[in-house]
């Protein structure tokens, strides 16, 4: 695969993708698709892919996940269009489902669809992503609305606070489509390097255990690239997560830093 | 026989009326029987085994009298029930004093740990009131293994806390059996606190409590503490409290006053008044607490009523730029206070 | 970092998260999602600029307060939804009639022709043709057109974002059933098609109210059985009266059947919030969005395709083995008589005891994948089973004539009166939903245990109504 040869390219988990049902014979990236509900995340996908899932104007209506497939830049790309959730706590099944694709997936690029009318609801997905991911793109959604509602949003102000590309896009008109490809493009081929900025805790009692546990996660898996939020989730007692760690299964998705003597 | 309609119908109403006799939720043959079939001798047992450890934690010894009241049986059958434990080494007696042996003590503390357990979980994971989570964890805390125990407590997150706020023992953290702090009883007037538990026996005080907006983890100032009476401001009314009910209630010594107390309800904000988020009362738990925290109404988010729907209750709000519907029910226990002194604070 | 002596391994993290957990006390959640949504807001402070002019907000909020007015609201429901159907029914008379008569008037005989051209036995011909492709093109004909209309309609509501308010309005009348206001929508879905109704009670995310939602949408009188009401209600309930009333009274009676349907669904929402479905957990969300221009031929495209043509396909997965297995019970004989005369002569005392007959409870057992077929199975079966000469088509040959009268005649021929046909409407409402449905309840809960309630509640349920009805009625007349 093409990926193998450069240093700064980021791998997908082609073992926690089989395990996934994805399968990613043909194929050089893994795309995730998250955001929260209505959002018109299914109209993204369905821009990105030219297929025709509906979308209605409702909270929640994707439930199975749908998967499809284009290419761009001579790279062969499988986008997996994960259910629409509000957070990543893992408190429904849905939220663990696109938790589990994030983490244990590791997609080349996870794109978060947030809504450009209720930005500080749909940040706090995207935070949570960020939280768990490097590789992301903020696909900034809805921007004909939030023109109409009177509306701006300085997207590279958004960029620079999060620490990801962005891009503002229609998807209802296909408007930004293109650069939203641009970006998938140069994030997975390390072209782009994100950065991004995590939530700061402030309650001084959850800082320090935080502090305690994440050197100890560390300790144990040295490569992982999201010990805090791993930290956090043992911490609130995450099933999902402490299974993760007693089978090692977390091990597979430390990253391959420049060891290897 | 010959068809007659009038035979018919009787028949009918008669067999109607024979099958509800038998499913009758609650008052039903089988409901009955079911409750009948507890009082068996292990579970009495094991009742008697948990009534024991927790008087042992709390440092009050147990006498036959205390788990035949405990238990709800006459003293010759909670005789029995002692005798059958110490004939399994799990309980020794000298003279009147009762003592759990390492085996008595560990079975105890087990069935400390179901039933918390089963609390968290009919608290978190069910729609069963509070007033039925008592009561239904005692029948459930027979019915589990160590090891499903264990898996209760995964799924449950590892929870260190029931909704009452008594510790769970863990599984290696035998000794958290007790909750942190004090009896009510002896706070000082104007002293805040934080309340760490809420005694759920007998199920009337425990209801009293309730009703007046007292649960664990909620901070509220002690007005007047004298021997008649005692009174506490709770989210900026003031309730006065029984000998029973403060008897009931255990609390931790706040440093800082806390006048965060003065919030009102959301419910209780007229359309059209922006308002800012303190917290999301004690009572809003589980599923619906995450949902809520999920939609944004955390500490110091602004929410706007906007207009209520035709019959006033459930109520559109604006929150985060976002149109939510509230009920009634879920706006009670989402506590605000108005705009302005927020950013006076 | 710990300066601990051995190394650290899974067990110790845990050991330590356990003792951090019960440091740091309850509140974690909350603690955290304060964090994330304060730096949310100083992010999307500093990104979003707001101008002056904010009328199109104005706007959503000028036709929320209308549509959801003490005085506008419910008539404009009321209004748009009587639009809905009244543009379904009227619009689907056509389509529908074009169809069956392509299919059946046109297509039917066109097979047996072809049939006999190739040689084929009478067996083979009457199984393939008669059995299995007339009961699917039955279906077909009956179903697609409304469903058609019916689902672009109520996506177009949907997609204006309309439906959400619906549901705000009638929250607080299920809410005293101990339902979701959002099942008012599932139940409209559920007029139209009761798999579509159960698939679109994913709109609910609380476990108890979706369940509730799932179990009673067959209460929802569906597509499949408006033409049984209307039918029987003329013949029936409208020969009853004088003719200058006839029309009206038989009116009367479907849409008073309808209605008892809805009352029925509270009353068993109710049972269920208050009995088994007491310990699910409840929550209650319903986001209200922003108003949004639908575009009208996407919309119209991705229904047809997601709803319409999905439930149709399973519906003529169903309806094929249906359509089999009536010309087989019609035309397989042990002795003397057919399969469906020995079923029909062990059905009948229970059938008379509900004020029905052995050969209607049949048609409804071999009619469970779609309710469309009832009635022509039960003509059928009346006019063979009664020797009548001169009406039907044959055994196994589902037929229903467009003139009244013939019906009424074959049906009284079979032994009818206006008490069967009253509990032949209740018993139309109130029964178990299609297998269509069932295997759709069975998706979507994944239990066998819940789909089996949602089968026997209704027809227990059935059987308790006709029966006394059918006792009352007899002591009376």
């Amino acid at each position: 695969m093409s990926t193998s040869g450069c240093t700064g390219c980021p791998m997908y988990s082609v073992e926690g993708l089989k395990k996934l049902g994805v399968d990613m014979r043909e194929f050089d990236h893994v795309i995730a698709l998250a955001g929260n509900p209505n959002t018109g995340k299914s109209t993204v996908f369905n821009a990105l892919t030219g297929l025709r899932q509906h979308t209605g104007n409702w909270p929640g209506k994707t439930v199975t996940r749908a998967e499809g497939a284009f290419r761009f830049n001579g790279s062969r790309y499988k986008i997996v269009d994960l259910p629409g959730t509000y957070s990543l706590l893992a408190t429904s099944t849905d939220e663990e489902v696109a938790r589990n694709f994030i983490l244990f997936g590791q997609p080349t690029v996870t794109v978060v669809v947030v809504d450009a009318t209720r930005l500080e609801r749909n940040l706090n997905l995207a935070l949570q992503v960020l939280e768990i991911t490097d590789r992301a793109v903020v696909c900034l959604n809805l921007m004909d609305e939030a023109r109409r509602h009177g509306l701006t949003v300085d997207d590279r102000r958004l960029a620079r606070d999060l620490g990801v590309p962005v891009v503002a896009t229609a998807a209802r008109q296909g408007d930004g489509i293109t650069d939203l490809l641009k970006a998938i493009d140069e994030v997975a081929s390390g072209e782009a390097v994100c950065r991004p900025r995590r939530v700061a805790i402030r309650d001084p009692k959850v800082r320090k255990a935080l502090e305690e546990l994440t050197a100890q996660v560390s300790a144990v898996h040295p490569g992982l690239p999201n010990a805090r939020w791993v930290a956090l989730r043992l911490l609130g007692g995450d099933p999902g997560i402490v299974s993760a760690l007693q089978s090692g299964e977390l091990g597979t998705i430390e990253e391959p830093q420049e060891v290897t003597a | 026989m010959n068809y007659s309609p009038l035979l018919a119908l009787t028949l009918g109403v008669v067999f109607l009326a024979a099958v509800a006799a038998v499913f009758w939720p609650r008052r039903g043959l089988l409901a009955r029987s079911r409750r009948q079939r507890r009082l068996t001798d292990r579970i009495l047992g094991e009742d008697a085994l948990k009534f024991l450890a927790q008087r042992e934690a709390a440092e009050r010894p147990a006498t036959i009298q205390s788990i035949a009241g405990s238990l709800g049986v006459d003293l010759n059958r909670a005789a029995l029930v002692v005798a059958g434990l110490i004939e399994r080494n799990l309980l020794s007696r000298t003279g009147d004093q009762l003592t759990l042996s390492e085996a008595g003590k560990a079975a105890g503390l087990h069935l400390i740990r179901a039933h918390r357990l089963w609390e968290a979980y009919l608290s978190q994971k069910t729609g069963y009131e509070p007033a039925e989570w008592h009561h239904r964890a005692d029948i459930r805390e027979h019915d589990l293994s160590v090891e499903s125990l264990e898996d209760l407590s995964r799924d449950l997150g590892y929870p260190v806390f029931d909704p009452d706020g008594d510790p769970i023992p863990g599984a290696l953290a035998t000794d958290r059996v007790k909750p942190r702090g004090v009896g009510l009883a002896g706070i000082a007037s104007g002293q805040w606190v934080r309340v760490s538990h809420v005694e759920d026996e007998p199920p009337s005080v425990y209801a009293a409590l309730r009703d007046a907006g007292i649960h664990a983890g909620l901070n509220m100032q002690v007005e007047t503490a004298s021997d008649g009476a005692f009174r506490v401001r709770v989210n900026g009314t003031t309730v006065d409290l029984g000998p029973l009910e403060v008897g009931n209630v255990t609390v931790e010594r706040l440093d800082v006053e806390d006048d965060r107390g003065a919030t009102i309800a959301l419910s209780e904000v007229p359309v059209g008044t922006p308002v800012v988020v303190e917290r999301l009362g004690e009572a809003c738990r589980g599923a619906e607490r995450r949902r809520l925290l999920d939609l944004g109404l955390v500490r110091g988010t602004v929410v706007v009523p906007e207009f209520r729907s035709p019959g006033g209750d459930p109520v559109a709000y604006r929150v985060r730029e976002s149109l939510v519907a509230l009920r009634e029910t879920q706006a009670r226990n989402v506590r605000v206070m108005a705009q302005e002194t927020q950013e006076a604070v | 970092m710990s300066s601990e002596p051995r190394p650290i391994d899974a067990d110790t993290v845990l050991a330590t998260a356990e003792r951090l957990r019960w440091e740091v006390g309850a509140g974690l959640d909350d603690a955290l999602m304060e964090d994330i949504y304060s730096h949310a807001a100083r992010i999307a402070d500093r990104a979003v600029t707001r101008d002056g002019d904010t009328r199109r907000f104005d706007l959503d909020r000028a036709i929320d307060r209308v549509v959801t007015s003490r005085v506008w609201g419910f008539p404009i429901m009321l209004l748009l939804f009587a639009g809905v159907f009244w543009l379904t029914i009227s619009g689907a008379n056509g389509p529908s009639a074009a169809l069956s008569a392509l299919f059946l008037d046109w297509g039917l005989p066109q097979l047996h022709a072809l049939a006999s051209g190739v040689g084929a036995p009478w067996w083979l011909s009457g199984f393939l043709i008669d059995g299995v492709y007339l009961a699917t093109a039955w279906v077909v004909s009956v179903m697609l057109p409304p469903m058609a209309i019916f689902f672009p309609l109520f996506t177009l509501l949907e997609d204006f974002g309309y439906l959400p308010r619906v549901a705000f309005n009638l929250d607080a009348a299920f809410r005293r059933a101990g339902a979701h206001g959002k099942q008012s929508l599932t139940m409209m879905m559920g007029f139209g098609c009761n798999a579509a109704g159960v698939v679109a009670t994913r709109v609910i995310d609380s476990p108890r109210e979706r369940m509730i939602a799932i179990l009673t949408n067959n209460f929802a009188l569906c597509n499949g059985r408006w033409p049984t009401q209307i039918l029987i209600a003329s013949i029936f309930v409208g020969a009853a009266v004088p003719p200058y009333l006839a029309g009206l009274v038989s009116a009367a009676a479907v849409v008073g059947v309808a209605l008892l349907g809805v009352l029925l669904s509270f009353a068993v929402s109710w049972g269920l919030s208050r009995t088994v479905l007491r310990g699910e957990v409840s929550t209650f969300s319903l986001e209200l969005p922003p108003y949004r221009p639908p575009r009208i031929f996407k919309t119209i495209y991705t229904s047809v395709i997601d709803r319409t043509l999905i439930v149709l396909w399973r519906a003529v997965v169903f309806a094929a083995p249906a359509g089999a297995v009536i010309w087989l019970i019609s035309n397989v004989t042990i002795g003397d008589a057919s399969l469906a005369a020995y079923a029909v002569r062990f059905l009948n005392p229970f059938g008379m005891l509900l004020g029905l007959n052995g050969i209607i409870l049949l048609a409804y057992v071999v009619a469970i994948p779609a309710n469309e077929i009832v009635i022509p199975t039960v003509l059928m079966l009346t006019a063979l089973l009664g020797s009548l000469s001169g009406v039907g088509e044959g055994a196994g040959v589902m037929f229903q004539s467009d003139n009244l009268g013939d019906t009424y005649q074959v049906l009284r021929a079979g032994g009818w009166t206006l008490l069967t046909g009253v509990n032949v409407m209740l018993f139309s409402l109130i029964h178990n939903p299609c297998s269509t449905t069932l295997y759709t309840i069975y998706r979507e809960t994944g239990s066998a245990k819940w789909t089996a309630a949602a089968a026997v509640i209704p027809l227990t349920m059935g059987f308790v109504v006709t029966f006394f009805v059918a006792q009352v009625w007899r002591l009376l007349a």
